[in-house]
């Protein structure tokens, strides 16, 4: 007889979500589903808003990622507003994004995954979190929270506060870098680098520990996507989309955001609220690709700052192909959180940094913008129409967690077949099948977008049981 | 929001006269206050007390910490002397507050409770010596076993972080519930619990001014709480 293993719900992740694995007469894993049971709605309820809210109104997709959403936001802005805002404007957004990737990113390993890394997979559960990290590994833990802390802090001197940040907005920031808080953010940042460089230390010895998983988390074949400057390197603000193959062949070398539309395809599926982007050329399933912090070294050149690009030779080092394992996406992120302090570091420093003229102005001359930037999940789109009067009247979210949903569903079924089997279920193997999902870092909060297109069945069943009505949907 | 609570004792209420006035603080926002150049100095934080209010307003009467904290600030901003007072209010309590009570002469925490009479107060004690072994976090059941959340932690939990990674926690903390009735959608409170913000606000108030200053070697709390046990105002 068949039977069903139901994770729910997925643990240490940003949302809510679910697994379902599927085993066949012999207990032998034969299906597996990612499911993603919330619904968010952004798209419809902002219809009608006018379009300089949307900043503000985006950001609340979520409280981990808002600076994200406000920085793709106030780019589409930008774009209806048809504007080239000022040049410190750019950068001021750029370093604000930047402290967003160390805090997130540090949520990430430190919080949620590191008490798998250091504590083990099959640690009682009870114990996987940061108050046991702390009481086993105090100086990593504090490092932890000490570089959260950073880049929330950078995030409130920038733009006021915290969680849903104000500061951007369409056509700049609302109010220059001060000499002080300049000042303030560049002595952290040498504490911050000797963190990323501690924590670096240890991963390097811990992560021997874990070949058996780096060989089963999600590691296959697939494209990989992400933003590069015009020098072909990593790059978070504004530049240009760049895909590769599993090989590391480029087949796309310079796509313009803001046409994502003719090479993005976005499917939908019935057991999950979160949809399915595909690379067009290649259809779906066919173009699945990965974003993030592993696509974005994957892809880029290198990183471009001294400390990063040493991490990253090293990285890219361990294979002469891209890196197909999503367990890489731990050390990814440790790199790219060294290349984050670093490249603030120098736009701080700087002295246009502090210009005073920081917004363009200008009414609707566009009704259609489009807004995109590298979230520390990966590509982040924003797509609005106007009317004459700058009201929504339509708005599409692509989010960094979607462009992943379909090699974390690939994912979960790889690592589910390697650990999961027959009645010998024990928790350290479903936590194998959760951990797979936490290398992704999926943000399911962002990630809900699909509401209009989704196929969706409502069953109306009596008390015993028996279908009464079925409404089908899409 | 707090679902458990110790049990009930039922001490007369603390004598609650005119409102005080507080110490100078930092601003209430929804978001954590910046802190000065000095502010993490030791000498500094052993004469602070920190307020953490947990809660969301836009959830009725789950923003009653948030109200208090208001309130509290306000007094404290109509005071004259040094800052003294740190208030934060957030929808969570975070790992990363932990820094922010270490080395604190008083924390004081409150939240909304759901397991109380509406607009009934308790004071409840925190300890949490150094030696002790990590708290439960606050979680769901899944195979039978605990899960822990992470984005969430309880007030022992927080201390505990402060002690592990910091050094060192609050000399002295107190978590102060009000019992809640609805977590609807809404701004408005019920009438019930707003009722209660007044007394709520006046006993944070003398907590601050009864520990102001008084600074306490650590872990001191743990031997001498005051007050001694958790305590339950019934409402009016």
């Amino acid at each position: 007889m068949s039977r069903t293993i139901v994770i729910d719900p997925v643990t240490r992740l940003e949302g809510h979500g679910k697994i379902t694995l599927q085993l066949d007469e012999a207990g032998v894993v034969q299906d597996a589903m990612f499911h993603v049971t919330q619904l968010r709605g952004f798209e419809k309820f902002c219809e009608g808003r006018p379009f300089y809210e949307m900043p503000n109104i985006t950001a609340r997709v979520c409280g981990i990622c808002p600076v994200s959403h406000l920085i793709a936001s106030s780019k589409a802005c930008d774009a209806i507003l048809a504007v080239r805002i000022p040049p410190v404007a750019a950068n001021l957004r750029r370093v604000l994004n930047l402290a967003q990737l160390i805090q997130s990113h540090a949520l990430s390993f430190f919080y949620l995954s590191s008490p798998d890394l250091l504590l083990g997979m099959d640690a009682p559960p009870e114990q996987r979190n940061i108050l046991h990290l702390a009481h086993a590994h105090p100086s990593i833990a504090a490092d932890g929270v000490a570089l959260r802390q950073f880049g929330q802090r950078v995030i409130e001197l920038l733009a006021g506060r915290r969680i849903h940040p104000g500061w951007t907005v369409p056509g700049g920031v609302n109010e220059p870098l001060s000499a002080e808080k300049r000042d303030r953010i560049l002595e952290m940042i040498p504490a911050a680098v000797a963190a990323i460089r501690r924590t670096q230390g240890w991963f390097r010895g811990a992560v021997q520990k874990f070949s058996a998983e780096i060989e089963v988390f999600a590691n296959f074949p697939t494209l990989f996507m992400g933003m590069i400057d015009d020098r072909g390197l990593a790059e978070y603000y504004d530049g240009s989309l760049r895909v590769i193959d599993s090989e590391g062949n480029i087949i796309a070398g310079e796509l313009e955001p803001a046409r994502y539309a003719e090479y993005i395809g976005e499917a939908t599926e019935s057991f999950t609220y979160m949809k399915f982007p595909y690379y067009k050329p290649l259809g779906y399933p066919g173009g699945t690709y990965r974003v993030g912090p592993l696509a974005r070294l994957n892809l880029a050149g290198r990183c471009d700052t001294p400390l990063a690009d040493e991490e990253w030779r090293a990285f890219r080092a361990m294979s002469p192909r891209p890196l197909l394992s999503s367990f890489h996406y731990h050390q990814a992120r440790l790199i790219e959180m060294l290349h984050a302090a670093e490249k603030m570091e120098r736009l701080l420093a700087d002295k246009e940094i502090l210009d005073k003229h920081v917004r363009a102005t200008a009414s609707v001359n566009s009704l259609e913008g489009v807004g995109v930037a590298e979230a520390p999940r990966g590509t982040l789109i924003h797509h609005y129409k106007v009317d004459e009067n700058g009201l929504i009247v339509w708005a599409n979210l692509v989010i960094a967690t979607g462009h992943n949903n379909a090699a974390m569903n690939r994912g979960i079924l790889q690592t589910a077949r390697h650990y999961v089997q027959g009645d010998q279920v024990k928790e350290g193997m479903l936590n194998r099948v959760e951990a797979v999902v936490r290398t992704f870092d999926p943000c399911l909060s962002c990630s809900t977008h699909a509401m209009g297109q989704m196929p969706l069945t409502v069953e109306v069943r009596a008390p015993d049981g028996s279908l009464v009505r079925e409404v089908r949907r899409g | 929001m707090r679902t458990t609570n110790a049990e009930i004792f039922r001490p007369p209420a603390p004598a609650l006269g005119h409102l005080p006035k507080l110490s100078g603080a930092v601003r209430v926002a929804d978001r954590i206050v910046p802190e000065t150049a000095d502010s993490k100095s030791p000498a500094r934080r052993a004469g602070l007390s920190v307020l953490l209010a947990c809660g969301n307003p836009l959830r009725q009467d789950d923003g009653i910490g948030w109200r208090i904290a208001e309130a509290v600030d306000r007094m404290a901003e109509q005071g004259n002397a040094e800052p003294m007072l740190r208030v934060i209010a957030v929808q969570q309590w975070t790992p990363e507050l932990a820094e922010e009570i270490s080395g604190a002469n008083l924390a004081v925490f409150v939240d909304a409770s759901a397991a109380d009479e509406p607009g009934a107060i308790r004071v409840t004690p925190i300890c949490s010596p150094a030696s002790a072994p990590p708290p439960q976090m606050r979680g769901t059941q899944r195979f039978e076993v605990p899960i822990s959340e992470t984005h969430a932690l309880d007030p022992d939990a927080l201390l505990a972080l402060a002690e592990r990674i910091c050094g060192r926690g609050p000399a002295r903390a107190f978590l102060v519930t009000v019992g809640a009735e609805s977590f609807q959608f809404g701004e408005e409170m019920s009438a019930s619990v707003r009722r209660a913000v007044p007394r709520a606000v006046r006993l944070v108030a003398n907590l601050v001014i009864a520990f102001c200053g008084k600074h306490q070697e650590p872990g001191s709390a743990c031997q001498h709480p005051s007050p001694e046990k958790p305590s339950l105002i019934h409402p009016d």
